[in-house]
């Protein structure tokens, strides 16, 4: 997993059950569309993400009237799928640093 | 990188084109016509892709605009225009509609802070050659 993918997935896990659109998840990571969406394709791939455009009448009745969004939410088990994974990049980077002694080890994402 | 990518094919189109005009001014037309149905199929797609990308590219310009009757694009639109069809042309085809989010995203981003981060359309181009190098490399469409 790259460092960017594990940080959309810590972005998404923030509030789990909130979609959230591309613009606002890249600019919230400090990364760009062009970056954002082939790992948003890849975890729709994989089944971790799910997306969809916004109702017509949400973007159509917005004040100043905008494009519509593409949203992106996590999957009945995907929120679990996305904890796991990053349990498990998380434990291959301790492992392959050892953390000198006196300074505290990271702890895996439990919310 | 990516107006130097599309320099590069317009030369080339631009050579090949060259020559079959200077064929069909030695040889004549009837010879020509024999000399392009013998194109290796190959070509002959190129070719034809070739052109039609280019009819698109000039239907964005000013110029293409109000042949068509439509409003005349500015020259800003008319680059950017042509810049987001050309990465959407390297995106695979199930993900076509990506197109529209990055080209909202630039509207969002030029509406919030006045101007895009550096190298935007580089960074999307890239984005897209990868999407595009993943769905070829899925080992389901492989299987399929």
């Amino acid at each position: 997993m790259t460092k960017q993918t594990e940080l959309v997935l810590r972005e998404l896990l923030r509030n789990p059950t909130r979609a959230q659109y591309g613009l606002a998840i890249g600019q919230a990571v400090e990364l760009q569309s062009g970056t954002i969406q082939p790992i948003l394709a890849r975890l729709e791939r994989a089944g971790i993400l799910e997306s969809f455009w916004e109702d017509p009448d949400e973007h159509v009745a917005s004040t100043p009237p905008r494009p519509r969004r593409r949203y992106y939410r996590f999957t009945t088990d995907g929120a679990e799928q996305a904890r796991v994974a990053l349990a498990l990049a998380l434990a291959r980077t301790s492992r392959s640093r050892p953390v000198k002694p006196g300074t505290v080890a990271p702890t895996p994402v439990t919310d | 990188m990516v107006t130097a990518l599309a320099a590069a094919v317009l030369f080339v189109s631009a050579a090949l084109l060259l020559a079959l005009a200077l064929l069909i001014a030695v040889r004549g037309r009837k010879s020509t016509a024999q000399a392009i149905k013998q194109l290796p199929e190959p070509l002959d797609a190129f070719l034809g892709r070739v052109g039609r990308r280019l009819v698109s590219l000039w239907r964005t310009s000013p110029e293409g605009g109000q042949h068509e009757g439509q409003p005349a694009a500015t020259p800003e639109e008319a680059r950017v225009g042509v810049r987001l069809r050309f990465i959407g042309a390297f995106l695979p085809d199930g993900e076509k509609w990506r197109l529209e989010e990055t080209m909202n995203h630039r509207n969002e981003l030029r509406k919030q802070r006045g101007r895009l981060p550096r190298f935007y359309y580089l960074v999307s181009f890239a984005g897209a050659c990868r999407m595009r190098w993943e769905a070829w490399a899925d080992p389901k469409r492989q299987v399929d």
